[in-house]
């Protein structure tokens, strides 16, 4: 029974086993109150949350996790059972990025009254796993549609091109002596600076057998197709890979990555706008067409000022009332081809594809104003809030999404810094008329 | 010799006995080369709850504390040759969060690496 220790017999020592027991879980476990209010967590609870929280204090699980989950405050406060599951792995992104994101499951189970367990798990490894399941699965069923367009060819054991025939010119426009002794990623279009993926192929064929991918090709031609690549291995001999085979296929018209969207939870449950994972799914492609076709795309990421205040005097519900509005007021003013996004806490994000900075500056300036006049029905009464805006634009100095939000981000730090309610942004042409608020960051090249 | 947090060199403390070191005001756990627990004062078992019977011989990183098997405290010591820095982090001595300061401490000359814990308030 005892393996660990012998004298486990007395209380001092079953406490000091189960603590020891707690220590090596596994899984993220916290209890707290109704609020969020930590009680207790174990030791992969803290480490989980610790990259989240800023300054190290892990005193609220729904505070600590607001920055990339915010709707768990909600869930967890409009919860009306008395006891039973608030959520079930419920799955909250931490990092964007489309390889090697973090993402954790969380559970939450309201056990009585004021008391809620929280479980959290890291799932990282699951979701990268299911990303290429359904990479397979599309494959599976985009076989039995369209097969018009593919090439098929196969490489050596280093990953380069060793036959050709007719149905790779077909695809590709490129003959024989284009593509021979080439590895896969003679057919990636110019701009995919994706250089480590022909090898990438290579080593995940390696490791599962086959492998399925998805990128931007260019045919000889110049003419730009959404292709999809399967490796698989071909030869082995004496244990050893000595050549793969490869089916290219141009599926563009499938490429609208509808059902890949439909999977993920695409809403913010409190405010109806864009949830954080879903902002970032699209915000990669729309940078990545912005710059494919040399069109402007700018971004608005705003915070309602003072919003801490807002729940402290007013209550959550009320503050709930006051990220609604905005939302609502956001949506109203902006385009069907634009997106608002809740990107956490009081944190909003406005991507406007096709605008200049100054139309950005307009739009911004517009919704300032607009929230500023707006009197916002709560519960405990009319509440007033404003907003601080900050503007972004892709641009050299700002070629990727993540520039672009780092970039939004400064200017809105320094919004909140020249007073609150108002509008900065990093401007490289003059914004004319654009909104008097923000002539100071009018200065180019800044 | 100076025995605060962030004075007390690697090599003094590699030279105190265990009476000594169960004096020091903050955790000190002592590490081999590969990562067995060869020292576990008496401030740290107290705030951890564990005793040092418990603790002692056991690989830290994967049987004590996994909570600290990661790049910030684990894979430095994997990582540098020469380690003395102090990170901000969060414990959950007895299932309670706390904030804690972790000193991490290892030379080429000395065989025991060490993690200094500091609690950054009494409760």
């Amino acid at each position: 029974m005892n393996a660990v220790n012998p004298d486990t017999n007395d209380l001092e020592s079953e406490y000091e086993a189960l603590l020891s027991f707690m220590y090596l879980s596994p899984v993220g476990i916290i209890r707290s109150d109704q609020a969020g209010l930590v009680d207790m967590m174990n030791p992969l609870a803290a480490q989980l949350l610790m990259p989240l929280v800023k300054g190290g204090a892990i005193e609220n699980v729904f505070d600590s996790l607001a920055s990339v989950a915010p709707e768990l405050r909600n869930l967890a406060a409009s919860f009306e059972g008395e006891r039973g599951a608030v959520c079930e792995n419920h799955r909250v992104f931490v990092t964007p990025a489309k390889e090697g994101a973090v993402v954790l499951a969380c559970s939450i189970i309201k056990v009585g009254e004021n008391l809620l367990m929280t479980v959290l798990t890291d799932i990282s490894r699951q979701v990268a796993a299911e990303r290429r399941a359904r990479q397979t699965e599309s494959w599976l069923a985009g076989i039995y549609t369209s097969v018009n367009d593919f090439a098929f060819f196969s490489l050596d054991a280093q990953g380069r091109i060793e036959s050709w025939n007719p149905s790779v010119e077909r695809l590709t426009g490129f003959g024989e002596t284009d593509v021979v002794g080439h590895t896969l990623s003679c057919f990636y279009a110019r701009d995919e600076h994706v250089s480590h993926r022909s090898p990438e192929h290579i080593a995940l064929t390696r490791d599962e057998g086959w492998h399925v991918e998805e990128f931007w090709c260019e045919t000889r031609s110049g003419r730009r197709y959404w292709g999809q690549v399967l490796v698989a291995v071909l030869r082995e001999e004496e244990g050893e890979i000595t050549g793969y085979s490869v089916v290219l296929r141009d599926v563009t018209e499938r490429k609208v990555s509808s059902d890949n969207l439909a999977r993920l939870l695409t809403t913010d449950h409190l405010t109806g706008v864009s949830s954080r994972a879903h902002f970032f799914e699209v915000a990669e492609s729309e940078v990545a067409r912005a710059e494919r076709h040399g069109r402007a795309l700018s971004v608005v990421m705003l915070d309602a000022d003072y919003f801490k205040r807002i729940n402290d005097t007013a209550g959550h519900q009320a503050g709930d009332e006051v990220l609604k509005r905005i939302a609502g007021e956001a949506k109203g003013l902006l385009r069907t081809s634009d997106t608002v996004a809740r990107l956490g806490g009081e944190e909003f994000i406005l991507m406007l594809p096709s605008a200049t900075a100054g139309e950005a500056l307009v739009v911004a300036e517009r919704l300032r104003v607009t929230v500023e006049r707006a009197r916002i029905e709560t519960a405990v009464g009319q509440l007033k809030a404003t907003i601080s805006l900050g503007v972004a634009t892709l641009s050299p100095a700002n070629p990727t999404l993540q520039g672009l939000l780092a970039a939004a981000d400064r200017a809105l730090y320094e919004a909140k810094r020249a007073g609150r309610n108002c509008v900065r942004g990093e401007v490289l042409e003059p914004a004319g008329e654009a909104c008097s608020a923000c002539e100071e960051a009018n200065t180019p090249g800044e | 010799m100076n025995e605060e947090f962030e004075a007390v060199r690697i090599g003094e403390l590699a030279g105190l006995d265990a009476a000594r070191l169960d004096e020091m005001q903050f955790g000190v756990i002592g590490l081999s080369p590969d990562a067995l627990v060869t020292v576990y004062n008496a401030t740290e078992s107290k705030n951890a709850g564990l005793r040092a019977q418990r603790v002692l011989g056991k690989h830290f990183f994967e049987e004590v504390a996994p909570c600290m098997n990661n790049f910030m405290v684990a894979q430095r010591f994997e990582d540098e040759e020469v380690l003395d820095d102090i990170v901000p982090y969060v414990l959950t001595l007895r299932m309670r969060p706390t904030p804690v300061r972790l000193r991490l401490l290892k030379a080429p000359d000395c065989a025991t690496r060490f993690v200094l814990i500091e609690r950054k308030a009494a409760h």
